[in-house]
This record gives structure tokens, sequence and C-alpha cells, in this order.
């Protein structure tokens, strides 16, 4: 912390009163994130193990689980997909609107700023479910509104969620366009939180508009362009999975799916909870380690609790 | 001169957003356009966002022929428990850690965090099974309860009870406030436009839950508003496509209607908790 701390030491006492208020106000927050979250973790690490449908005896079955997983196209393709979701969905969630509110705030006039912020985060606060449908009926092969007006244009009509080269980026565009607003107005808010003096001293040593955004406000921006990236990459897996069960269902062979879908698919198409968990498991350490990797690499901007 | 180029680039500004404007409301004016026309011109092959004639007959028709006010009110029940239990536990979680100051601190602060970067569904089926095992499938109860586990929402309240100075808490301490009060008055009061911004963030968020309830919830009577589209969607939709938007656009309503009112606060929050190292 930095110079609001001075607090006298706590006292070496092993458990001071200090430490039973903090434990005590804790409470609710050990019990919601333990129950909830680490011990589904640590349960879903056990069944694993094991070999279960919900209602048939449990087996044990050792490693079976992890080894007969790899031998999964679905899990691989899973795989492969979480990965390419994460790259493809890069530029609507970071790039982009990195682009737009630059954009926006360069606009003079206040009112119309005002609204086209208000405006471009719309689409984060509908339900996904409910867009999704909406947007079943845009990419819809006979009666959907992007063919009807390929047609007319003369373009031949596409089966854009059956076709296993299309439906991938159906997906990525709907949940491009239903995250960009969010990601856009951190950016606003991290670059008005920017001191206008350093930007104006470098306008003064003649600095062009350009420079100005490279080297002051682009570093300046660095906290909020790290939490941007790392949020990106670790919900791009949770985001698609609505798109991904309204309009494709993982389909056509397995091109749409993700990690988060297959273990959906195992556990409540097949009943087989046993591979379902083990996908969770790896899945788990997967997204751990991606964001330890991801700190470590942006580590100099990056959270640091002091 | 200078003028006339700073006139041009703000028109183009201008254009460029409009033009972005459109293709990123297209969906959401679509859906209430074709709630207002007829069925025959819903199947027209046209593209016409203005209905030739508006009809408010599909919005008559949900509301008499489904169970839209019970949708409603089961929607309204568990955004308003996620919400209070959501924002409740980490204004706790906030304060145990601003305002104590303990070896643990740093522990229990990545004990919550971490828990942000695991899928949820990861965590679905223990979470299914530990709900099935409380005999909670299919209530309102079912839909809150894991949700009462948020890092992200603990996150940004954190970010904000972190800015308020050490001093204020030091002041009260000497003054032999007790931490209830300090709880209150001190940290809430402080934080209170924050909170609100974060409440309508987690209420908007929840309003739209989709996944989770799908799988809990199975009678007709407990579905919520998300749910019930989808069920709609699924069986009954056929040529059925007006209602369907009217519904849609009626579960929509609320929560643009929260956005609109809050929206200042909910980018002042941003703007001033910042995302700080």
């Amino acid at each position: 912390m930095s110079k609001n701390e001075n607090y006298t030491p706590a006292r070496r006492r092993p458990f001071s009163r200090e430490d039973a208020c903090f434990w005590l106000w804790l409470i609710p927050v050990i019990a919601a994130y333990g129950l909830f979250k680490y011990w589904p973790m640590i349960y879903s690490f056990i069944l694993s193990f094991a070999n279960w449908n919900f209602i048939s005896d449990f087996t044990w079955v050792g490693f079976g689980n992890y080894t007969n997983m790899f031998s999964k196209t679905m899990f691989i393709k899973g795989m492969v997909n979480t990965l390419k979701y994460i790259v493809y969905l890069f530029p609507f969630f970071v790039i982009l609107p990195l682009l737009l509110s630059v954009m926006l705030l360069n606009v003079r006039n206040k009112f119309a700023q005002e609204l086209y912020k208000t405006l471009f985060f719309i689409p984060n606060i509908l339900a996904l479910s409910i867009v999704c449908m909406v947007w079943l009926w845009i990419f819809s092969s006979s009666y959907g509104l992007l063919n009807n007006s390929l047609t007319k244009l003369g373009i031949a009509s596409v089966n854009w969620l059956t076709n296993s080269k299309t439906a991938f980026y159906c997906i990525v565009a709907v949940c491009g366009w239903k995250y960009l607003g969010m990601n856009m107005i951190l950016f606003i808010a991290g670059l008005l939180g920017i001191s206008q003096d350093c930007v104006e001293a470098a306008y003064i040593d003649g600095a062009s508009g350009w420079q100005c955004f490279w080297s002051i406000k682009m570093p300046l921006l660095a906290p909020t362009t790290v939490y941007v990236v790392i949020t990106s990459v670790i919900f791009a897996a949770e985001r698609a999975f609505t798109a991904i069960s309204v309009l494709t269902s993982g389909g056509p062979s397995y091109t749409t799916t993700n990690l988060s879908y297959v273990i959906y698919e195992f556990a409540f198409k097949y009943y087989n909870i046993g591979t379902a968990s083990a996908i969770s498991t790896f899945t788990s350490v997967f997204f751990l380690l991606l964001t330890v990797i991801m700190m470590r690499t942006m580590g100099g901007y990056g959270y640091h609790e002091e | 001169m200078k003028n006339k180029k700073r006139l041009l680039s703000q028109s183009l500004l201008h254009v460029v957003s409009l033009v972005l404007l459109i293709i990123i409301l297209f969906p959401l004016l679509w859906m209430v356009s074709s709630s207002l026309k007829t069925p025959k011109e819903l199947f027209s092959n046209g593209i016409n966002l203005l209905p030739k004639q508006i009809t408010l007959e599909n919005y008559r028709f949900v509301l008499e022929k489904y169970d839209f006010v019970q949708w409603l009110l089961n929607s309204i029940v568990t955004t308003f428990g996620i919400f209070i239990l959501q924002v409740f536990i980490s204004l706790m979680g906030a304060f145990a850690l601003n305002y104590y100051r303990t070896r643990w601190n740093r522990i229990m602060f990545y004990f919550v965090l971490i828990t942000m970067v695991i899928p949820f569904q990861v965590t679905m089926i223990p979470n299914y099974i530990l709900i099935s095992n409380m005999g909670l499938v299919d209530t309102q109860i079912a839909v809150i309860l894991p949700y009462a586990a948020n890092a992200t929402t603990f996150f940004f309240i954190y970010q904000q009870v972190r800015s308020i100075p050490k001093s204020y808490y030091e002041v009260a301490r000497i003054e032999g406030a007790h931490s209830f009060w300090v709880f209150q008055h001190v940290m809430c009061g402080l934080c209170k436009g924050s909170i609100a911004a974060v409440s309508i963030l987690t209420i908007i968020d929840a309003w739209n839950l989709y996944f989770w309830p799908l799988l809990v919830l199975s009678s007709p009577k407990s579905r919520t508003l998300t749910i019930a589209l989808k069920q709609f969607a699924d069986y009954e939709v056929g040529d059925n496509w007006g209602p369907f938007m009217a519904t849609a656009s009626l579960a929509s309503l609320p929560v643009v209607l929260a956005y609109t009112f809050f929206r200042r606060h909910i980018i002042d929050a941003f703007v001033s908790s910042g995302i700080k190292g």
C-alpha cells in the first residue's frame, strides 16, 4: 500500500482480535465461494476418476477418463476451437473497442458522443439467448434476412449455420457484436482517466496526434488494456457458450464446439459424468495456466495488490 | 482552412459512427419492428424496418395466451435474489479485505479472484448434484444460490473500496466505531454511486441468465423469461414469430430501461474506479 499505510503493525499474537473480526466478516464469502466454486472443482476432480451417469453405481477407473478423453474427436475439436475462439474474438474484444473508444472521444458534439456511447453499449445489456434467436432468424437458410438480401443482390444463398465453413464465423460475429460495447466503455473510462497534463505537455513539445496517442496515451492506458486482454481471453470460452448452444449446438461436425460446450454435451447429453469431469479439470488447469502466463508476460503493467 | 478540415473530420466521424450504429442496432430494431408487424408482412421477403401497418395484436396474443405474468414474476424473484446475495457478499468481502490488516489478506484476495478464471461449465455438474441433493431443483432458490459467488462483481467492488483513503478507517477506529458502523456509513456511504452501478450490471446479468436456469428449472410454472422464450422458440415458434418477437421485446424492456436511467452511473463508476493497477 502507498503512503496511507501508517497502521501500527499488528501485535504478534498468533490470533488477534483483528484476525477474528476479519474471519467473521469473511464467513459469507468463504461459504459462497467454498460451496459453489471450490467444492465443485474438488468434486469434479474426484468424479473424473469414476464412471458414473447420475444413476448407476460409481466404478473407479483411475486415469481411464483422462487417457480416453484424448481419443475423442469432440474433445480435441473443442480444445482447438477454444484457442481459435480466443484468437478470432481478439479483434472484436480488444482492437475494435479501442478504435471505437478513440473515435468516440474525438466526437466534439457532447450530446452526440453521449448518444453513441449509450447506443453502442446496448447489445451488451440484452440477453444473449434472446438476441441469438433473433440472429437465428437473420442467419436462417430458408427465410433468413441475410440470404434474402443476398439473393436480391444476385448472390447464391449460403446455409450459414449448417455449413462447416461459415458456422464458426457466425458464432464469432454474434459474440463479437454482443461484447464489443463493454470493452469500449472500459477503454473510454481508461482514456478519460488519463491526466490531461501529460497529453498537453506532449502537444506543447510538438508531438503529433499519432505520436501522442502511441507514446503517451497507450502506455498510460496499459492497466485497462491488460485487464481487457486478460478478461477477453479467459471469457472467450464462456461467452461463446450461449451462442453455440442456441445457434449451432456445437455442430456441423464439431466445428463450432468449445471446451465449455463439450463438458455440457458429455454431462447432459451422453450422461458420461466421468469424461465430462475429466474435461472440466483439464479446462480449469488450462485456463489457470493461461492466466498465469498472461499475468507473467504482461506483469510490468498488471495487477499488483500494492 | 483549419476549420474546414475539422468540419470534414468531424462529419466523417459522425458518418462512421452512424453506419456502425445501424449495423450494431439492427438485430434489436428488427426484433421490435417484427413484433409490430402483421403475420402477412412478417413473412414477406423484405427487409423493411418500418412496418407498413403497426399492430399490437402480437402483444395481446402473448399476454392472453401465455403465462407471461408468471414468467415475469419468476424473473424478478431470481434477479432480485441474485442481486442481493451477490452484491452483499462482495461488499462484505471487500470490506474485510480493506478494513482489517492481517497476514491473510492477500491469500483471501486471490482465493476469491482465482475463481474468475474458472468457466461456469466446469462447476456446473457438481453444482447441479449439490442443488438436487438439497432438493431445490425447479425452485427459484436453485437458480439464485450458485450466483452468490461472482468474482467479477467482487473485483469491481474491491477496486472501488480500495480507493477510500485508509485514514478514514483509522479515524473511525480511534473514535471507537463498531465495524458494522464503518461498513455502513464509511464504506457504503462513500461508494454509493459505484455500488449503484455494479448493482445495475448485476441485475442486468441476472435478468439475462440463460444456461443455469435452463438446467435447474423444468416445470413451465417456474420458468424465467429467457427460458420461457427458449422453450417458445424450440416448440411453438412455427408461424408464431410475431408473438415470439413481442415476448422478446417485452423481456428486454426492463433492462433497457434500467440501463438508460443509470447509464451515467455505470460509465462514471468505470472512470472513477478505473481499472487501476
